[in-house]
């Protein structure tokens, strides 16, 4: 009896086994065939909310690019540092993309067009706070690069076994690039250079807890400390640096301005001392414009919300930081 | 305390030993958040044999594989959008309220529902059959309804050892006595989540259901009867769902100060509507859809037995279509569950 209980067992796993195994090769079929399409519409596009603006970047040969998080995407105006600078400038900046995703465009970058000079849009956050998957995802459809596959694992282990996968590096995408593939024909035309402006002023009644917003913002900074992906942050951060130097692209900080509070909370988020020492420990120049620096920026007027220049604000502050950065071209 | 009362009122025929205790209190799929085992069912099953069973494995699997789907391509997708409404409520008004508020329903059953799909399909594999603790309950005609089919395994403990023994107890007060056991239940449910006041409202909301229901029986009855019964069907299920909705709101809320926040502004105006990410919503309304077109035919039954009656291209159809839709359009990086923190 016993000796037919074990057959009947071992009989019944191996069928489990089998079906297991039909059904991993199955799914590796069709997670090859969906992954290799959308693959292929995704490297067709250069437009869109699937990450695809990286396609573009990397086809335009600038001799100034614009990287950093959403503070470089809507306070640079590269048609005015264009004309000012007399040379030409392309705004790489994106939403909540960290240091480590910078680092992977600009590596991606200099194999087809090494830029001249890289305008690094500096906060906090590039130093202080982890990385996280979602903060270099839009990389994952370039992880064939090996040192890009070593950074997205860096930032989320899971990468390891995820991107096995064909389709996992357009995970939540899908829609939005067969979206943008099927309307190829309504393609935006990139007349701003990647810049992003936002329109309006801060409004306060709507941000009822942003008299502690700079204070909170500190707290937020700190918060992270003796974090294992800070230390991931910190890596990619002088990475970043060292990459830069070492390929002779002049890199230059600067630290745009935050919008300036009530008189009763009067203060401006400033550059945590750290990240500061850091940087002139690697010799890399950085410019702070504020609103205590510059009268004009101290009105509420001219920003969108607490961390973002509006269109009017970005012109402004795309004149007065091109003059400032005039110092440093000399090629 | 379920164990310590079945001692108490049941006799020394439910005593188990140290060990077996142990290895109840601590089996691992259920120990974070249900289902509530009872010993009564579970402990019998530590005596039994373990063999390899692969209808246990199978359906195990399959259990599993429908809870990830839920949590992680709906749930997870889902909560981006109420987060971002929930964690500001004076940002936002008029209908992004109402559809935050409907969306959070969705998102709590899908994250609730699939970890209990997880933990009762790993029990499984392991030749354990935990209790149900779901059965379709958004497609509930009245609120007692709902209870039976939501979180069963915590409303039929909280029946058999609050609801029945109070009712019992004052049963010569009659519908009095089951409006204080009723009320005295849902205390317990709005406690048994965490010390709110929000927690609590939810109870109290869901007592006046209750004996709304219970007092307006015939009256609802007859208003039922006077519309055709698919129609009578579809209004009560809605209704239901929209009262569970608004106290949804309690629960999802940090304070009571931000519900009132919300009420105040929630409306059905179009007026600054927040869209959220497009691809987020079209993502979790893929899912809903196919969780939508499943629950119905589910009916009464698990998903288990639901998809062993289909045929084997469906069957097949279905476990390929929602590993490539966790990975394609799955939120993989997301949160925990939320009834972790209750």
């Amino acid at each position: 009896m016993a000796a037919i209980s074990s057959t009947s067992s071992s009989n019944t796993l191996l069928k489990l086994s089998i079906k297991a195994a039909l059904f991993i090769l199955l799914l590796v079929a069709l997670d090859f065939m969906i992954g290799t399409s959308i693959s292929s519409a995704y490297f067709e596009l250069d437009s869109g909310t699937s990450g695809a603006t990286i396609n573009r970047i990397l086809n335009t040969r600038s001799d100034i690019f614009i990287m950093g998080a959403s503070t470089a995407y809507h306070n640079y105006k590269p048609s005015i540092m264009s004309r000012i600078l007399n040379k030409s400038v392309y705004n790489a900046g994106d939403d909540g993309k960290s240091i480590a995703h910078f680092y992977g465009l600009l590596r991606m970058l200099s194999s087809r067009h090494k830029p001249k000079m890289v305008i690094w849009d500096i906060s906090n956050g590039d130093y202080l706070w982890p990385t996280t998957g979602k903060s270099v995802k839009d990389l994952l459809p370039y992880n064939k690069d090996q040192s890009l596959r070593s950074l997205l694992i860096d930032a989320d282990k899971d990468n390891r076994i995820a991107l096995y996968s064909k389709i996992f590096p357009y995970n939540g995408k899908i829609a939005n690039i067969l979206y943008s593939y099927l309307m190829a024909s309504e393609s935006v035309e990139d007349s701003l250079n990647g810049y992003e402006p936002l329109y309006g002023s801060v409004d306060f009644d709507n941000l009822p807890r942003s008299q502690n917003a700079y204070q909170d913002m500190i707290d937020l900074d700190l918060s992270f400390n003796g974090q294992k992906q800070v230390k991931v942050t910190q890596k990619y951060f002088r990475k970043f640096i060292e990459y830069a130097q070492q390929n002779n692209v002049h890199l230059v900080c600067v630290y745009s301005p935050r919008a300036p509070l009530t008189k009763e909370y009067e203060t401006t988020l400033l550059l945590n001392p750290l990240l500061m020492k850091e940087l002139v420990s690697l010799n890399v120049p950085l410019i702070q414009i504020t609103a205590d620096t510059d009268s004009r920026l101290n009105s509420l007027s001219s920003f969108r919300d607490l961390y973002h220049l509006n269109d009017d604000g970005a012109n402004y502050f795309s004149e007065i930081v091109s003059h400032q950065l005039a110092e440093y071209i000399n090629w | 305390m379920g164990y310590a009362l079945d001692i108490y009122w049941k006799g020394d025929s439910r005593r188990v030993s140290f060990q077996d205790f142990l290895l109840y209190m601590s089996f691992f799929p259920q120990i974070m958040a249900g289902p509530i085992a009872r010993s009564e069912s579970f402990v019998p099953q530590i005596k039994k044999k373990k063999v390899f069973n692969y209808d246990d494995v199978a359906n195990g699997l399959r259990r599993i594989l429908w809870g990830l789907f839920k949590k992680i391509v709906i749930a997870e997708n889902l909560k981006q959008y109420v987060d971002a409404v929930y964690d500001n409520p004076n940002m936002h008004h008029g209908l992004t309220i109402v559809v935050a508020t409907l969306f959070y329903t969705f998102q709590l059953y899908c994250d609730f529902s699939g970890y209990s799909d997880i933990a009762i399909g790993s029990a499984r594999i392991f030749g354990y059959k935990l209790i149900e603790n779901f059965k379709v309950p958004l497609l509930s005609k009245s609120i007692s309804e709902f209870w039976r089919r939501w979180h069963i395994s915590l409303s039929s403990w909280v029946r058999d050892y609050v609801n029945n023994p109070i009712q019992y107890r004052y049963r010569h007060l009659k519908s009095i006595g089951v409006i204080i056991a009723v009320f005295a239940t849902f205390m317990i449910i709005g406690a048994w989540h965490g010390p709110r006041w929000n927690y609590m409202i939810f109870g109290v909301i869901m007592v006046i259901a209750i004996s709304f229901e219970l007092f307006l029986k015939d009256w609802r009855d007859r208003f039922w009867g006077l519309l055709p019964s698919r129609l009578s069907n579809v209004l009560s299920t809605i209704i239901v769902f929209l009262v569970f909705s608004f106290c949804g709101m309690f629960l999802r809320s940090e304070s009571l100060s931000d519900v009132m926040v919300l009420l105040n502004n929630a409306s059905f105006s179009m007026d600054r509507f927040y869209t959220g990410s497009t691809s987020v919503i079209m993502n979790a309304i893929v899912g809903m859809l196919i969780l939508a077109i499943t629950d119905l035919r589910m009916t009464n039954s698990q998903f288990d037995e639901f998809i062993n009656g289909n045929i084997v291209i469906v069957r097949w159809a279905y476990y390929l279509g929602l590993t490539i839709a966790i990975l394609s359009i799955g939120v993989l990086d997301g949160g925990n569950f939320i009834y972790f923190q209750f």
